[in-house]
């Protein structure tokens, strides 16, 4: 069973979606994703301003699937084969989740660097979502 | 004030398959001159592709994307039939809300739209983008002969390209090439020489409105033989830039793979010709070069593969 996102909720973060727009604390100065509620390290209840990172940072944990994926992703999955899903910290020092692309998933490895782009998430009531991935950064 | 371009971007997809690889898998293999083509993988499609191409074309021309003040997009190859993808770029790439929007479809000649679009937009520097992965009936030309790609430019003032000139034409063929309401899939009559007819004499009138006489023609390449026919309908004799043989048919963003091509190959007058069925075509000379490269790391891949990718897995019998 996926977790079921609808539209006008998708909508509300496309800039964190298609971008990774931060929040930057007006107190300390730390940058938040999702930039809501209270700042993950000062806890202040301040508004924030948006950043846009550069969109590039390190591999910090890796997952392949291979079967089992939320329904929205099993088209996805029956033509690619693998999902590979990363937890990357951004080089502004926040975590952000993603699919890897572009690449075989089972190569990138923890510490190696990649960079955003954007592509087709999933296909739900005929609406394309497109949001962020990861691919290694080609030096 | 001269429109030039100020920089450019081409993205194609990591995968490819060579013609041999399918006809050894399917017993034949249509798309004339293609050697090698561009696969898309299951989530690309026209808009992720672009949003690449462009995303290059911006820090190519050292843009940001708070000055565009343009975008204007040319594909045969929407996700939707209604609903503004050109809006979905926009946002993508982080565009002011008040940049003018326009996307040019329905035709391969959708990406020539796109740069007349921008050069006559009324706030510069203008964002222009051809992207395209067609697909047609399995076995057919069209579909053996259908790659992936994009290509963007920003368009200003005072850049390294200069437009020198443009001409256009347009006479009714209908049937050459076209998708139905509704379908995913692109079709023709399949009648060859009337195929040919519509090509060369609608892109020959468009080369035949211009005053200068091209040395270089990059012209729609639907394959990697029709365009040398376009060459073949004026007197001049122009070198033919394509790179169908190695991308496919990349539709809307073909004439200006062709042009990085000419560009690499040293040319700096370049007349770029964005031909569609229908038909009409548009003429643009350029004068000057950039420096674009569209060579990427490669993954080769076989024939189910490639089917899977384009959403027709060989074990459900693959349709459409």
């Amino acid at each position: 069973m996926g977790a079921y996102i609808s539209l006008p909720t998708w909508w509300q973060n496309l800039e964190q979606r298609y971008r990774f727009v931060l929040g930057e604390c007006l107190d300390c100065g730390a940058y938040n994703f999702p930039a809501d509620g209270a700042c993950s390290v000062c806890s202040s209840l301040t508004t924030f301003r948006e950043v846009e990172p550069e969109g590039t940072g390190e591999i910090v944990t890796k997952t392949v699937m291979e079967e089992g994926a939320p329904p929205e992703f099993e088209s996805y999955l029956q033509r690619e084969g693998t999902i590979g899903v990363v937890i990357v910290e951004l080089d502004e020092g926040v975590l952000v989740p993603g699919m890897l692309t572009d690449c075989d998933p089972y190569a990138p490895e923890r510490g190696d660097r990649v960079e955003r782009t954007i592509r087709r998430i999933y296909e739900q009531e005929g609406i394309v979502r497109y949001g962020a991935k990861f691919r290694p950064v080609v030096e | 004030m001269t429109a030039s371009l100020l920089g450019g971007g081409a993205y194609t997809p990591r995968y490819r398959i060579d013609a041999e690889t399918i006809s050894n898998a399917t017993g034949s293999f249509a798309g004339r001159g293609i050697e090698t083509k561009a696969v898309a993988s299951a989530d690309e499609d026209a808009v992720t592709m672009g949003v690449e191409a462009a995303e290059r074309a911006l820090a190519d021309a050292g843009c940001s994307a708070d000055d565009v003040g343009s975008i204007s997009v040319g594909t045969t190859t929407p996700p939707v039939d209604e609903g503004d993808v050109g809006v979905q770029f926009a946002e993508m790439l982080g565009l002011r809300g008040t940049v003018d929007v326009s996307i040019h479809t329905q035709s391969t000649r959708g990406g020539t739209r796109a740069l007349l679009s921008a050069v006559r937009a009324p706030d510069s520097p203008g964002l222009v983008i051809a992207t395209d992965c067609p697909k047609g009936p399995r076995g057919t030309a069209i579909d053996d002969a259908a790659g992936a790609g994009a290509v963007a430019f920003v368009v200003g003032s005072d850049g390294p390209v200069t437009l020198e000139e443009t001409g256009t034409y347009a006479r009714e063929f209908s049937g050459t090439r076209f998708r139905r309401r509704g379908s995913t899939v692109t079709e023709s009559y399949g009648a060859t020489a009337y195929e040919r007819r519509a090509y060369t004499e609608v892109s020959g009138a468009a080369i035949e409105a211009m005053e200068t006489t091209p040395g270089a023609i990059a012209p729609t390449a639907p394959n990697g033989s029709l365009p040398y026919r376009a060459a073949g309908s004026t007197d001049a004799d122009p070198a033919v830039y394509e790179l169908a043989a190695c991308l496919g048919d990349t539709g809307t963003a073909s004439p200006f793979f062709g042009l990085l091509d000419a560009w690499a190959g040293g040319e700096t007058d370049v007349l770029v010709v964005g031909y569609g069925d229908g038909s009409g075509a548009d003429a643009i000379a350029l004068q000057g070069s950039l420096s674009i490269s569209w060579e990427r790391e490669t993954t080769d891949i076989r024939y189910a593969e490639y089917a899977a990718k384009r959403a027709r897995p060989v074990g459900n019998g693959g349709d459409p």
